[in-house]
């Protein structure tokens, strides 16, 4: 048994050493793709003069070190999301789509290019983004209600019912899905169908408003006039997109006071008060937008009075 | 509600560790190994062409001078009176009125008040009960700004002849309405009338069917809120009339309702975004590419309901084509912040239709930014963007008609200035081909 030992422990480096040597070259390869894609990718700093300076700073200072630094995958991805954060699709989808080539199992990039093209207004595209992130991520709920309402959009009815209850199968409570399969059901005429995962969805979320006014058409078709009216009395508010963490990572990289006040308002829309001043805070964080200073002083005061108002 | 997170550096941290940043570099990446589709075909830039096509209009003020901040939320051109000199109707939404600028004689314009109207956001000139003489319907928002209380209605001024309307009520209490058409949507030359009502939280698109003596009865084909227009064609070329509708809000999608007959329509989704901001701002019928088959033309740039009015970067201009047989297909044409109003004309006379829309929400502190734009077609629906004018700004309606027996279309814009800046405000304009 102790002779045995040496050569153990002799593998288990060796295995070790390989183990390191292949990691290193794997990363060793992914920068020299990174820095090969600089070359290509790194757009130009487009005009930043409007743009809060922080921002402009962080642009500048992730161009020049994706060009000529030590540290151009770092320098890429750090571009690509200033980029996306703050609206700049088309500069962004030329980096994510070589940040996609160099890391091809990365879901979050073919979902960043999804909403790149989305926002370009290209749905084709966005739909086989959507396709390769969900091949590369089944489990993520988000990218499969995003590829099920992008197919249900394009008219392909089938393939976004199957995504809608795979979205289902992530998320058993999940009401958009419910509302996407109660959509496709009133496509084929299916009134009854509808109606069962409509109420379905508004028992799971009283608060669901698409789902109360469609579920109150429904009602209306079916004769049942009281039910209609019951459901259009809830059906007030704002409709509330489904969550999607790797997008709502991005607004770490959001300066655009805009883009950052949208989902304050929602949130105060919403009753979401925990989530309206973070938003607001960060609109206002450089001190050169008035508005946004003044949006989140006034905010305080409501924001106290809402949440302590039952 | 999405909460804010930041990255994680751990994977930074460990690429450190392993010594990176002595590796060095060297071959380029071959090819696309990550299998991702192609680039996304670019949409044309709005900006002007290398060597653009000479196009230019002469802008000429028309009607009632500017008052305070007009808001023209919609206007057309018809000829009323059958003179052959078109004149342009206006949805006045600051007067709350139906104005009429009539062509009398030719080339001189005179306004006038055909009726009021809350908050007017449509007109149709159309001949309800075949009499020969074009009738005004027209879509009452009940007020412009959001509200999701039922004060829209539809109205009908009854044109007696000489100048003279009577008004009909035909439909109150209705969502905010925003698109009133008449068609004959039972095959049995009876006018019935397509509704588009916005609404806000509730909204509805419906048809409404023709009783006689004026009055009308509702039939709901689809309860989604942020109906903008619906157009009206036979679609599926199967000889019925159908309608198509824009819905906006959160939904930012295009339908057709197919008409089964008997009343019956089948509502159908033939494109969409799921980009829920996608600001879908004006949809119009055209066949632009000659095959026989009404195409669609579609603005997204809507930004009423933002905090701060302003264009969007996904803000532009596409059509969808008809292929037949209920199959569409999308074309994105061109980026534009802020565009609405979309139509089409054959402006250079060449027997291909071009493009045209106007700006509500560019960047107007740009002087740069461009209020009225044009894409022409190169016969094969290669469409290339032509600025036509930067100033006046925050415009929302747009129409070309040949209003001088010319055959070549003038076109007519509305400004509409619900925010700042009020420096390059204008109320109607016609603009005429310069040659």
């Amino acid at each position: 048994m102790k002779a045995r030992h040496p050569r153990a422990l002799l593998a288990s480096i060796a295995l070790a050493l390989i183990a390191v040597g292949v990691d290193r070259y794997a990363i060793h390869r992914t920068y020299e793709r990174a820095a090969a894609a600089a070359a290509t990718a790194v757009p130009s700093v487009p005009d930043l003069s409007t743009w809060p300076a922080a921002y402009a700073a962080r642009v500048r200072a992730a161009t020049a070190v994706a060009l000529h630094g030590g540290r151009p995958f770092e320098a890429l991805q750090e571009l690509a999301r200033l980029y996306h954060a703050n609206s700049a699709y088309e500069q962004a989808e030329r980096l994510e789509r070589s940040l996609a080539a160099i890391q091809p199992k990365n879901p979050r990039w073919p979902l960043y290019l999804a909403d790149a093209a989305q926002n370009l207004g290209d749905m084709e595209a966005s739909r086989a983004f959507l396709e390769q992130t969900v091949r590369l991520s089944p489990h993520y709920a988000a990218a499969r209600l995003k590829l099920a309402d992008a197919c249900f959009k394009a008219g392909d009815l089938d393939e976004a019912s199957r995504q809608y209850q795979a979205r289902i199968d992530l998320v058993p409570d999940d009401p958009y899905a419910r509302l996407g399969l109660a959509r496709i059901a009133l496509q084929r005429e299916d009134r009854d169908g509808a109606r069962r995962y409509l109420e379905a969805a508004v028992r799971r979320d009283p608060n669901f408003v698409s789902a109360h006014n469609l579920l109150a058409e429904v009602y209306d078709q079916l004769g049942r006039r009281a039910d209609a009216e019951e459901q259009r009395s809830a059906a007030l508010g704002r409709f509330v997109e489904a969550d999607d963490p790797w997008m709502t990572e991005l607004y770490a990289w959001t300066f655009d006071p805009f883009r950052l006040v949208l989902p304050g308002v929602a949130a105060l829309q919403t009753r979401q008060f925990s989530d309206v001043l973070p938003f607001y805070r960060a609109a206002a964080r450089d001190g050169t937008n008035l508005s946004a200073s003044i949006a989140l002083a006034a905010l305080k005061h409501s924001v106290q009075a809402a949440s302590t108002d039952p | 509600m999405p909460k804010r997170r930041l990255p994680s550096r751990h994977f930074f941290a460990f690429l450190a560790i392993c010594g990176v940043a002595g590796c060095s570099r060297s071959a380029p990446d071959a090819g696309n190994r990550s299998g991702l589709p192609p680039s996304p075909a670019a949409a044309p830039s709005t900006a002007a062409p290398s060597a653009p096509p000479v196009l230019a209009y002469e802008p000429q003020p028309i009607g009632d001078p500017v008052h305070g901040h007009p808001w023209i939320a919609y206007l057309c051109a018809a000829d009323l009176e059958g003179t052959g000199l078109p004149g342009v109707l206006v949805c006045d939404a600051q007067a709350n009125q139906l104005r009429w600028i009539r062509q009398y004689p030719k080339g001189v314009y005179t306004e006038q008040t055909i009726g009021d109207v809350l908050a007017p956001a449509h007109v149709q000139a159309y001949d309800v009960y075949h009499h020969g003489r074009l009738d005004l319907l027209v879509a009452s928002m009940g007020q412009i700004f959001p509200d999701n209380d039922r004060i829209g209605s539809v109205i009908i001024f009854e044109n007696l002849g000489g100048g003279k309307f009577r008004r009909h009520v035909i439909g109150e209490h209705l969502a905010r309405v925003t698109d009133v058409r008449g068609a004959d949507l039972l095959g049995n030359g009876v006018t019935q009338l397509v509704v588009g009502c916005f609404g806000y939280d509730q909204g509805e698109t419906l048809w409404m069917e023709n009783q006689g003596d004026w009055r009308f009865t509702g039939h709901v084909v689809n309860t989604q809120s942020g109906c903008i227009h619906t157009p009206v064609a036979d679609f599926n070329g199967d000889g019925r009339t159908t309608f198509a509708a824009v819905i906006s809000q959160e939904w930012e999608e295009v339908h057709v309702f197919d008409n089964l007959g008997g009343g019956k329509f089948h509502d159908r989704v033939i494109w969409g975004s799921t980009n829920e901001d996608y600001g879908s701002s004006g949809l119009f019928m055209a066949d632009l590419n000659g095959d026989g088959r009404p195409d669609l033309v579609y603005t997204n740039g809507d930004a009423f309901d933002y905090a701060r009015p302003g264009p969007r970067p996904w803000h532009g201009i596409q059509w969808i084509e008809n292929l037949g047989g209920g199959h569409w297909r999308f074309h994105r044409v061109g980026n534009f912040p802020g565009a609405y109003s979309p139509a089409a004309a054959d402006l250079l006379h060449n027997g291909h239709l071009d493009l045209l829309a106007v700006s509500g929400f560019n960047d107007w502190s740009n002087p740069q930014s461009v209020s009225l734009m044009v894409w022409l077609n190169d016969g094969h629906q290669h469409f290339t963007a032509v600025p036509i004018a930067h100033s006046p700004t925050h415009l929302i309606a747009l129409a070309a008609a040949d209003m001088d027996g010319s055959g070549v279309p003038s076109l007519i814009t509305g400004g509409f200035y619900a925010y700042p800046p009020y420096d390059r405000m204008s109320r109607v304009t016609l603009w005429k081909l310069k040659r």
